[in-house]
């Protein structure tokens, strides 16, 4: 006849190791979609937020000679936190195609947020800078 | 001889299984609230495009001329106190449009200019818990209009759009210098939970802000 035999300490730790990193793996999970959800709050905000800067430029005329670089809190998340999002706005002559005569500007707004440059990412969630453009004619 | 357990195999086990229990709903606790975070920040989000993307188009193509704005200056009753009790604006933008873009009789034969025929009114209810924001179109007689709509009012009860439930401010304010209208919105909504705190309530808060100037507008 067999005899039944509890299970030994080994087998009892490599359970709950595997346990414990399941676990773990899970969390990992949960906390990943939350940064996923909290980015895309930022994204949201940060590409209106280009998008205004570069719709500012062009009703106030400044769109040939636009070299700001400003930084303003928004809240996208948090509701007791703002997020600082910086912007960069560019702005490059380009020659218009022909028959145009006359030169057109390529307006650029880089917004970042969350870090020290547009170019510049974190661990897990990227990069954390978007860029809009858009040419402008003048009338 | 079979033998039982001895008290210290017991527990030592009902230790484990507590720990492995605790664990387990620990994480399930966590999960349930990384969810629900999730799902509100994507519903705010959703939201917050609706609005933009409907009311810039409706501000950019329209006439600055026919616009109005109802703001507390013009009506007290637009700031309101939020959930936290801070007073906010709950603002209304009226301004007219056209209901065929593409009709060649939207178009005046002589100046090219569209013959508005209708009103595009946005405005956010005064609810303290959240407002809405409703988009309203008006077809009064008279068409086409050059001038902002003298009869408006701000009814919640006739029919339109609702872009979104979570509204805790809507500013609208005119830029004098550069002829263009200013938004501010912020959508807010309660019963998040920070993730990682025993309970500790945390409203989430998205907000956007946008200048634009309506291209109709006669130079």
């Amino acid at each position: 006849m067999a005899t039944r035999r509890g299970l030994t300490v080994l087998e009892t730790v490599i359970a709950l190791g595997l346990l414990a990193a399941m676990l773990l793996g899970l969390a990992a999970f949960f906390t990943n979609i939350l940064a996923a959800t909290a980015k895309q709050d930022d994204l949201t905000a940060g590409v209106v937020f280009a998008q205004k800067q570069l719709d500012k430029a062009v009703l106030e005329g400044t769109y040939a000679n636009s070299t700001a670089e400003v930084q303003q809190g928004i809240y996208t998340h948090d509701s007791a936190n703002q997020t600082s999002f910086f912007y960069k706005l560019t702005s490059t002559p380009v020659p218009l195609p022909s028959p145009s005569t006359q030169n057109g500007y390529w307006l650029e707004a880089q917004v970042w947020w969350w870090s020290t440059g547009p170019a510049q990412g974190r661990g897990r969630v990227g990069m954390l800078s978007t860029k809009l453009g858009q040419l402008v004619t003048p009338p | 001889m079979r033998k039982g357990f001895s008290l210290l195999e017991m527990t030592l086990s009902a230790f484990l299984m507590g720990m492995a229990v605790a664990l387990a709903f620990g994480l399930f606790s966590f999960g349930s609230r990384a969810f629900r975070l999730g799902s509100l920040r994507s519903g705010l989000q959703a939201e917050a495009r609706r609005i933009y993307s409907q009311l810039d188009w409706d501000l950019r193509r329209t006439d600055m001329s026919t616009l109005s704005l109802v703001t507390s200056a013009d009506d007290p009753m637009r700031q309101v106190p939020n959930v936290t009790g801070t007073l906010v604006e709950r603002d209304g933008v009226c301004m007219a449009g056209l209901s065929d873009w593409r009709a060649a009789g939207s178009y005046d034969a002589a100046t090219l200019r569209p013959r508005w025929d209708r009103y595009v009114v946005y405005f956010a209810t005064t609810e303290a818990t959240g407002g809405r924001l409703l988009r309203q179109v008006l077809t009064p007689s008279g068409a086409p209009f050059d001038s902002p709509y003298a009869a408006l009012t701000l009814d919640p009860d006739v029919p339109g759009d609702v872009l979104a439930q979570h509204v805790d401010e809507f500013k609208v304010s005119r830029d004098a210098t550069t002829d263009s209208i200013v938004v501010q919105l912020k959508l807010r909504e309660r019963g998040g939970q920070k993730v990682g705190t025993a309970g500790k309530n945390l409203d989430e808060t998205l907000e956007l802000g946008f200048q634009v100037g309506p291209e109709n507008t006669a130079r």
